[in-house]
């Protein structure tokens, strides 16, 4: 089974290869890049069925025993981001299929999705930092050639700005990596966990906690955490309706995701470090929230929105108990599939009334109910009104709150989920129930084809699903997080064979 | 070293705070080469010899230089090369299509209350 | 299995609704009203264990971790409400089908109705309290999709939006609470709650709760979104906005009195809520003239009773609110109908405009009179019982608030007087000229839940033994006796005194409506306030997200180094100064070479130069690699740098050269990489002090021969130990070509198809 671990970023590449090779027969090209999707989801369902029963699936590539060579390594947290990044690439992949012209297709696009989804995969899977950066790259540069597929000015414009501020962040990230290597002398995650305990245990941790320090910073520009967030709102409103989606679903969960190693594995304990986070996780919410609500474009709002979920997650990580992390997970978990959703739902609405910019939209719930309605399940869920997941996700993290009696935290999320429900219903009201501003707005019968709606369909579906079984996938998320808050399995599972 | 390290970050980030494209992407070749230096240095330069396994011996000196660092700083420099040759496609990009190059006025996709479509 | 059914009937009714109402056409709305007349009949079965003590009861795991469980308990109390809901529904759903006809959102509103109706019997048979609140937010969202039912009118998107925000503001308030008293109390089932007064956080549950509590039930001072939500269709407001979901805050209150009622705050919190907003509806009534709008505020009235009732918390008011509910949503829901069906025969609601419909529409005014002697207070209607035990309630626990509620009375009588006399009685309009009597569907549900209000309150036996009784005793609480007559008394004197009162203002009511000063807009100040976070929002917004990028990474780069900084002094994290020393001379020629091309980098007024110091530096660092022992690294170093000069002179042909920015802007740059630069060369000396052990590289030179076959160590580590990232470099590398090639090739393709766009100085973005 273990062979099955790289999996991941190799059926990626490979799909990506021979899209690149179709690029010229785009319809051999998008069949290809589906069944790849297919086949990446496949075996991150298995990846996950196996973890769940071994724990951990450990995989040295070119079979040098860690520490020396490099370790993919995956756990209940990487198996299900895995998965996710699958299934939030098939959509995409769907999507572009099915919604929009031949011509409007970069024949780029299919190849970069796929070496997208290597990057992020890879960097779900890897146990070495180094090699985390050579992913986040491969993810970074993949994400800047789509941003500029259309090669529209705007996209262009913001292009500009992600650009420089994610080189600015992989910069960071490099830094970080120099400084730690000198302290620690190697950098397979494992390894330096267990020089972290050492030095916790010795109090002699801050040279360690500076290193990680920087890490955070790298990983927070990453996530969209304030105030690092500039690039996102920037940005992401730009290209095309399948890559915001990709990107909405996507990128800063890996940002969080590596914050979630970075704080379990290698600044374990460390107050401070988990002070500053708490900080920023707050204000991240509050800002991306007020941010949002002033807003009049569906995808600025649902971008401005990314921030403040992250805010949550982040403040998750930061409370550290394990009912915190676990509800971090879950709401990693929720939030990808509906955030994707509604940025696809959103493409529709926009494609369809003619425009992105709320005061030139409307008339869509007489238009086209069914698509009101695919709008409304990610919209609750996102507002965390039950029993979608969102809700369940949000109570996660006020519970964890309020057993720790953070009681500003519980405040500010409470506060933000009435913020992220009136920019979902200013959405809902403009776009859906006011009158269309022309009076002969009409919608053509190929814009409405029910057809368009599959991937919607079923990522509305898995949101149903995540609120009807929250409970089991809730448990899920606690394996997960007591497997992150005992750095000894991991450890003992990279380096069994040295300790 | 460290110092000059210093300075190299110093005035990498002053060229990326300037307003034209061109600096900044000057400012970025400079803080790539800035982290590559820091890499090195902070690995401690401690070896007098190139960690080349001489004809005969089967395993490094002990007094060759720490050949990890190395490894992760070619890495580093191509994968740099790779993201400069992209931004400098972009900024060209940019000037062709927007016609300037000048950052400040690269503020249309932030503005509030205004789509882009 | 009944218990569940009464949940599963009304939502699978409402999954099926547009179809089927497409379907079966006018037979529709008869199914669906069957549909909740099951319910009613399933809920009546039930209540004879819940009576005796053994309620049924439904659990299933949903998420237990965070407290939330699909647990059902059909008390007394619950059955009581449910069947206030499933009963009125019933009437509902029979009365929708004649108002609507053939409007073809019959379908969806009367699913969004179903719905409704099942969140509500879910917040009404909840034992889980987290599952009450699941319920509860069902109900805010299905009420929001009712009120909008007209969408395409500004003001129904006004009304259903505020209503929304405010029910999901306080929704949210109380989510906080129930996870307080959840964690707290140990137990997240109702039932197995105690007494919870004591606890430390109880207090602040207790707040949360409220707000909850208010929200829904349009206390003061959230009271306003409920005349807004009169914008819905009638059968809408009869059921959501009168009969049933305002009662939920109450009904939690209720609920939440056995946990929190010894709580030192809790009777002056209720007591003072309630009667701010008597005062309220005392002042709004006499310069209202829209039907609904009247019978909105009597509503808001009636509930602020029942809190107040709830705040008292002694057995007698505790009966009196129970009885009160009943009354209430047997008077209000059909004159509610009665306002639709008069809106339904001459499409108005201004009683400005209404008058002489008495012999047009007999059936109808008679219901109305007789659920307006109920909501008067006339014996022997339902509704004197209610007012009788409410004021000999108040009157135990403070003067004042009988006084208050005698006044509320007034005004009560000055609505039912308004809403029935006026159209049935007054001047004979234009508008009623053409009138006509309702559809047997809407007579039928009027005629029936008024006539309720009649039965009841001449069987006080039957109500005390079978529901009121049940009801008060699963709240734990001793219920009181209960009997129409209670000879001459205090509350019976009040009681007369306010119809009198009522009649006499209702006798000068232009006067007294003159005499009213203009309340402030509750819409609009709740609109100011929230516009004002709104705008706030936007000004921080406009301020972080300026646009600027120079702002942004100046923004990132402090703060990293803030944070670093503080965190080396909190950490005091030591530098070893003897490294510094030992620096062999050669380093700091080499050393001082790089810096000095690094600023002059920095510092060139046109490219060329700068290009070229960029080329010194990279040649400096390339020898710094040479004196490091590291020749692979001076290799590349040597070949990228001079593609990187290159690529960058054959790039910037095309850029304009640099204009020099103004000195004043500088310094603030100067100062930011000052900042930076000194945090880098702290970090380094830092990272040159002590290690935690040696690095692993040592196992890599003493494995590069034996195992990897090949002398020079770094090509090994690349080519093989770490393969894998080499891997990842080179489609780094080929994503950049694509990249490129990308952004490059469209640029050709524009300047093939339409070349204008490439024009050299429009600012505007272009497609």
């Amino acid at each position: 089974m273990n062979g099955l671990v790289a999996a991941p970023m190799l059926v990626p590449l490979v799909t990506a290869a021979v899209c690149t090779l179709l690029r010229r027969m785009a319809v051999l090209q998008r069949g290809f890049s589906l069944v790849g999707s297919a086949v990446e989801i496949g075996v991150a369902l298995l990846l996950l069925v196996e973890v769940n029963s071994s724990d951990y699936l450990v995989s040295n590539m070119g079979n040098w025993q860690a520490p020396f060579g490099i370790t993919l390594v995956i756990d209940r947290l990487a198996a299900v981001m895995v998965l996710l990044t699958a299934l939030t690439g098939a959509a995409s992949a769907w999507y572009s299929w099915i919604s929009l012209p031949k011509s409007a297709l970069s024949p780029a696009f299919h190849p970069l999705l796929h070496f997208l989804l290597m990057g992020v995969s890879g960097a779900f899977i890897t146990g070495d930092l180094f090699n985390l950066y050579v992913c986040f790259e491969i993810m970074l540069l993949s994400s800047f050639v789509m941003l500029v597929l259309e090669g529209k000015a705007e996209q262009t414009e913001g292009a500009v700005k992600y650009v420089v501020l994610n080189l600015m962040s992989s910069t960071i990230f490099l830094t970080a990596l120099g400084l730690l290597y000198a302290k620690a002398g190697t950098l397979n995650m494992a390894d330096i966990s267990i020089l972290a305990q050492e030095a916790v245990a010795e109090h002699r941790a801050g040279p360690l906690r500076l290193g990680g320090l920087l890490f955070m910073v790298a990983f927070a520009i990453k996530a969209g955490m304030f105030p690092f967030f500039f690039w996102l709102p920037a940005s992401y409103h730009t290209p095309s309706v399948p890559v915001s989606a990709l990107f909405a679903g996507l990128l800063t969960k890996v940002g969080v995701f590596a914050l979630i190693r970075l704080h379990t594995l290698i600044m374990p304990n460390d107050v401070l470090g988990h002070e500053i986070l708490l900080v920023l996780g707050v204000a991240t919410m509050i800002t991306g929230v007020l941010g949002a609500a002033g807003q009049m474009g569906i995808r600025r709002i649902l971008s401005f929105h990314i921030i403040s979920q992250v805010g949550y997650m982040v403040v998750g990580i930061a409370i550290g108990t394990p009912l915190a992390l676990a509800a971090c997970v879950f709401y990693l978990c929720h939030h990808i599939v509906v955030k994707s959703n509604l940025f696809l739902v959103g493409g529709i609405a926009a494609d369809c009334a003619g425009s992105e910019d709320l005061r030139k939209t409307g008339g869509m719930w007489l238009a086209w109910p069914l698509l009101g309605l695919l709008y409304l399940v990610p919209a609750l869920s996102l507002s965390g009104i039950p029993p979608f997941s969102g809700f369940f996700a949000k109570l996660g993290i006020v519970s964890a709150g309020v057993e720790r009696e953070l009681w500003w935290v519980v405040a500010a999320a409470l506060a933000t989920g009435a913020f992220t429900l009136y920019s979902m219903f200013k959405i809902w009201i403009e776009a859906f129930w006011k009158d269309h501003p022309s009076s002969g707005f009409r919608l053509a019968p190929e814009q409405r084809s029910f057809v368009r709606l599959w991937p919607m369909l079923a990522l509305a579906a898995i949101t149903i699903a995540i609120g009807l079984m929250s409970g089991p996938l809730f448990h899920f998320c606690e394996e997960a997080a007591l497997q992150l808050l005992n750095p000894n399995g991991y450890i003992h599972a990279v380096l069994g064979g040295r300790l | 070293m460290s110092i000059a390290i210093g300075i190299c970050y110093a005035s990498a980030v002053y060229l990326l705070l300037q307003r034209r494209l061109l600096q900044v992407l000057l400012g970025i070749a400079l803080l790539g080469h800035a982290t590559n230096l820091l890499i090195l240095v902070a690995s401690g330069l401690r070896g007098t010899e190139v960690p080349i396994i001489a004809e005969g011996a089967a395993t490094l000196s002990a007094h060759a230089a720490d050949p990890l660092p190395q490894a992760f700083i070619l890495t580093a420099i191509v994968i740099g090369f790779a993201l400069l040759g992209f931004a400098l496609a972009l900024a060209y990009r940019c000037m062709r299509v927007l016609g300037h190059d000048d950052i400040d006025e690269l503020n249309n996709t932030d503005r509030l209350d205004e789509v882009g479509h | 299995m009944l218990l569940e059914l009464t949940l599963a009937i009304p939502v699978l009714l409402a999954v099926v609704a547009p179809l089927a109402w497409r379907r079966l056409g006018a037979w529709w709305p008869r199914v669906a009203s069957l549909g909740a007349l099951t319910v009613f009949v399933f809920l009546l079965l039930m209540l004879p264990d819940a009576i005796l003590g053994h309620p049924q009861t439904v659990t299933r795991e949903w998420m237990p971790q965070l407290g939330v469980t699909f647990a059902l308990r059909a008390d007394s109390f619950g059955i009581f409400m449910a069947l206030i809901i499933s009963g009125i529904g019933w009437g509902i759903m029979s009365y929708a089908g004649g108002y609507l006809g053939k409007d073809e959102r019959t379908g969806s509103i009367t699913g969004w109705l179903l719905l409704f109706m099942a969140a509500m019997i879910g917040v009404s048979v909840a034992d889980n309290i987290l599952m009450l609140f699941v319920s509860w937010e069902m109900t805010s969202f299905t009420s929001f999709m009712l009120i909008g039912t007209n969408h395409r009118d500004e003001e129904s998107r006004v009304g259903a939006k505020q209503a929304l925000l405010v029910t999901a503001i306080g929704g949210l308030a109380l989510l906080g609470g129930l996870v307080i008293l959840g964690r707290q109390a140990g137990t997240w089932n109702l039932s197995e709650m105690p007494a919870m007064h004591d606890h430390p956080f109880a207090l602040g549950a207790f707040v949360l709760i409220c707000l909850g509590a208010f929200t829904k039930s349009a206390q003061f001072p959230f009271s306003f979104w409920l005349p807004g939500a009169m914008r819905a269709p009638t059968p809408v407001s009869a059921y959501l906005h009168s009969a049933t979901m305002v009662k939920a805050g109450v009904f939690l209150l209720a609920r939440m009195h056995h946990v929190l009622g010894e709580l030192p705050a809790w009777t002056p919190t209720l007591v003072i809520t309630a009667a701010a907003t008597m005062i309220l509806v005392i002042l709004a009534v006499p310069r209202a003239t829209d039907l609904k709008a009247l019978l909105a505020y009597s509503t808001i009235g009636a509930l602020a009773i029942m809190v107040g009732l709830i705040g008292i918390g002694t057995d007698k008011s505790m009966t009196a609110m129970v009885v009160f509910l009943l009354a209430h949503a047997c008077y209000k829901g059909p004159l509610f109908l009665v306002a639709g069906s008069i809106d339904h025969a001459v499409h108005s609601r201004d009683i400005r405009r209404l008058g002489g419909l008495a012999q047009k529409m007999p059936v109808t005014i008679v219901t109305g009179v007789i659920a307006g002697l109920s909501m008067v207070g006339i014996p022997p209607m339902l509704g004197f019982i209610a007012k009788e035990y409410a004021l000999g309630a108040g009157m135990n626990y403070a003067p004042w608030v009988a006084g208050l509620i005698t006044v509320l009375a007034m005004a009560f009588v000055l609505v039912a007087a308004n809403v029935i006399l006026i159209p049935a009685f007054g001047k004979k309009r234009e508008l009623a000229s053409h009138a006509h009597e309702a559809p047997w569907s809407m007579r039928v549900p009027m005629v029936v839940i008024s006539s309720l209000g009649l039965i009841l309150g001449v069987s006080p036996g039957l109500l005390e033994r079978y529901i009121v009784g049940p009801a008060v005793t699963s709240l734990e609480v001793t219920p009181v006796h209960l009997s129409l007559w209670h000879g001459w008394n205090l509350p019976l004197l009040l009681s007369t005194a306010a119809v009198f009162w009522g009649g006499l203002a209702f006798w000068k009511r232009t006067a007294l409506g003159a005499f009213c000063p203009a309340l402030p807009s509750g819409p609009r100040i709740f609109d100011a306030i929230w516009n004002g976070t709104v705008g706030f929002g936007r000004n921080v917004t406009r301020i972080l997200q300026n646009g600027s990028l120079t702002m942004y990474l100046g923004t990132i780069v402090v703060v990293a180094c803030v944070l670093l900084l503080s965190v080396w002094i909190i950490e005091a994290a030591p530098i070893d100064v003897d490294v510094v020393r030992k620096v062999p001379i050669i380093d700091v020629i080499i050393a001082a070479v790089i810096a000095v091309s690094a600023v002059v980098t920095a510092l060139a007024r046109r490219r060329l130069p700068a290009i070229a110091a960029l080329g010194a530096m990279g040649m400096g660092v390339t020898l710094f690699f040479l004196a490091s022992q590291a020749p692979d690294l001076a290799l590349t170093q040597f070949l990228v740098e001079i593609l990187s000069v290159v690529i960058l002179v054959i790039g910037f042909r095309h850029l304009p050269d640099f204009r020099i920015t103004k000195k004043r802007y500088q310094i603030g740059r100067v100062a930011i990489a000052v900042l930076v630069g000194f945090t880098m060369s702290v970090m380094t000396l830092v990272a040159l002090s002590t290690d935690y052990a040696a690095p692993i590289s040592a196992w890599h030179g003493d494995n590069a021969l034996t195992k990897g076959h090949g002398h020079n160590v770094v090509n090994v580590i690349l080519v093989d130990f770490r393969g894998f990232d080499t891997f990842g470099e080179i489609i780094v590398l080929g994503i950049a070509a694509l990249g490129v090639g990308v952004l490059v090739g469209s640029l050709q393709k524009l300047r093939k198809h339409n070349p204008e766009m490439l024009s050299g100085n429009t600012k505007e973005p272009v497609q």
